[in-house]
């Protein structure tokens, strides 16, 4: 689903989707392949079993469109606003064609994209902006065949979440339709390995200014785990424990 | 009224209509997607609705993009007569968008149903050279709407009747308007199928949205920035002239 572009415009989007950058995976130790993904206690218990996958987000009102939404371990509390429960998983990037949102140019270029299509104008002044939004981003991941957006967070709470340096991914798993098309598929992630629930928050949130922030609700203020987090989930993870985080 | 819509039409407000919120929208996709898990035939029955036009009020509008969606990945559209009466049902360009993304893939190569006749074969003699015999007698009336209809480039069944439509309210502000909205539409989806109906759109015999679809189609490429190669190549490819020349 996507409109005339120029060639320049496409060509500098092609070169903008590179590797998948190891950077935002180094844990202060090591550069650790592995996601984090918070969500609320009744739908995290299932990942106390094993075999489970991650869900594809296909609701609309996610940032990137349809995907799995998750946080490189290296930022191991930045989405924890989302649920108490924190599940890790495994994933192997390999060949992952990764468009880094997090760089202010690529975010020109998105944007450069999107003001072209035709349909732009739809989704600028209607009240239809959130269904066409997400059509289109779903579209641009689609027609350049990119399996990783690397974002800054949109929702925040300070005490967890930087949106200046924190980095959040949306990664796509792809399908075939009858035509042959490929597109994006929904349902769950084939993406992820062994996801597992490790970290439990004793926080608990609640949306203001629609969901932009995200308020705790007990904000104790207790001490946080001495040392590297990243590092103990990483470790809990492979010895089956849980990590409890005070409010 | 389809019995298991109307059981699953409150299910899928809840899935879908964003006025619940992302985590409950998320809750009932994670429950629908473990349906569709746990009782295979449950998908196939649900993709493979048979749906008339009276169904248009079995769902809340919200759901209806995200089940024409799901079904084009899963099943076949539904006929013509439901997708004709959702395009009217509502000025929606969400779900107008979805119509048409529907309509346009069931006639998409790979996905054609081999109990489906092609586009026209009503209307296809064996003859279809161009040649037209004398028969020596003026057409009747309805002979001339055959005739007519027989020298159509419009393949696509739904479009082919839609348009037919247009043609006969010749000059109506509204059928201007919505062969305009159309023709955004097919540009924006950009696949081949609809690109290869937009270009029948265009390369049609006079026909009363035809201008209005060809000077849609000039604006959407004159704003696109495109360079004059990109341009000239999207003109040529949907058979409109190139300014100062022809394509």
């Amino acid at each position: 689903m996507s409109g005339p572009i120029g060639s320049e415009l496409e060509a500098r989007i092609r070169d903008a989707i590179g590797d998948f950058p190891e950077y935002v995976l180094d844990t202060g130790t090591q550069p650790r392949p592995m996601v984090i993904k918070y969500m609320p206690a009744r739908f995290g218990k299932t990942y106390h079993r094993p075999g489970q996958k991650l869900k594809i987000s296909e609701v609309r009102g996610f940032t990137w469109g349809q995907a799995t939404y998750v946080t490189p371990l290296a930022f191991p509390l930045s989405s924890g606003i989302f649920g108490r429960v924190g599940v890790v998983a495994r994933f192997e990037f390999g060949s992952w064609k990764t468009f880094d949102a997090t760089k202010p140019e690529n975010e020109q270029l998105y944007l450069a994209w999107l003001q072209r299509q035709p349909m732009f104008k739809d989704l600028m002044l209607t009240a239809h902006s959130a269904y066409l939004s997400q059509l289109l981003r779903d579209e641009f991941r689609r027609k350049f065949k990119i399996d990783c957006v690397l974002f800054r967070p949109d929702q925040s709470n300070r005490n967890y979440t930087s949106t200046r340096d924190d980095v959040w991914m949306a990664v796509s798993d792809w399908r075939r339709m009858p035509s042959g098309e490929r597109t994006l598929a929904d349902g769950f992630s084939e993406r992820f390995i062994d996801p597992r629930l490790t970290v439990v928050l004793e926080e608990e949130f609640e949306d203001q200014m629609g969901g932009i922030h995200r308020a705790g609700l007990l904000e104790l203020g207790g001490p946080r785990p001495a040392g590297n987090l990243a590092e103990e989930i990483w470790h809990a993870y492979n010895m089956g424990r849980i990590v409890r985080i005070p409010s | 009224m389809n019995g298991l819509l109307a059981i699953a039409a409150a299910f899928l407000d809840l899935m879908t209509n964003p006025q619940h919120g992302i985590e409950v929208n998320e809750e009932y996709s994670l429950r629908f997607h473990q349906a569709l898990i746990d009782d295979p035939e449950f998908a196939n029955s649900f993709a493979t609705l048979a749906l008339s036009a009276e169904d248009v009020e079995s769902l809340p509008i919200c759901a209806w993009p995200w089940y024409l969606q799901w079904r084009a990945g899963n099943g076949s559209p539904p006929s013509r007569d439901f997708l004709d009466a959702l395009f009217d049902y509502t000025d929606d360009p969400a779900i107008r968008l979805s119509v048409v993304r529907s309509a346009v893939w069931e006639e998409y190569p790979a996905s054609t149903p081999a109990d489906h006749p092609p586009a026209d074969a009503e209307h296809r003699s064996d003859d279809d050279s161009g040649d037209r015999r004398f028969t020596g007698a003026d057409p009747q009336p309805s002979d001339a709407v055959a005739e007519r209809e027989r020298r159509r480039n419009v393949q696509n069944p739904w479009l082919r009747a839609r348009t037919t439509r247009m043609v006969s309210a010749a000059g109506a502000a509204r059928g201007q308007a919505d062969a305009s909205e159309i023709a955004t539409y097919l540009l924006q989806l950009g696949d081949p199928a609809s690109l290869e109906s937009l270009r029948a759109l265009i390369q049609d015999e006079p026909w009363a949205g035809r201008e209005s679809v060809v000077a849609t189609v000039q604006r959407h490429i004159a704003e696109a920035g495109l360079d004059r190669e990109t341009a000239t190549r999207w003109r040529a490819q949907l058979g409109l002239a190139n300014p100062g020349g022809t394509a």
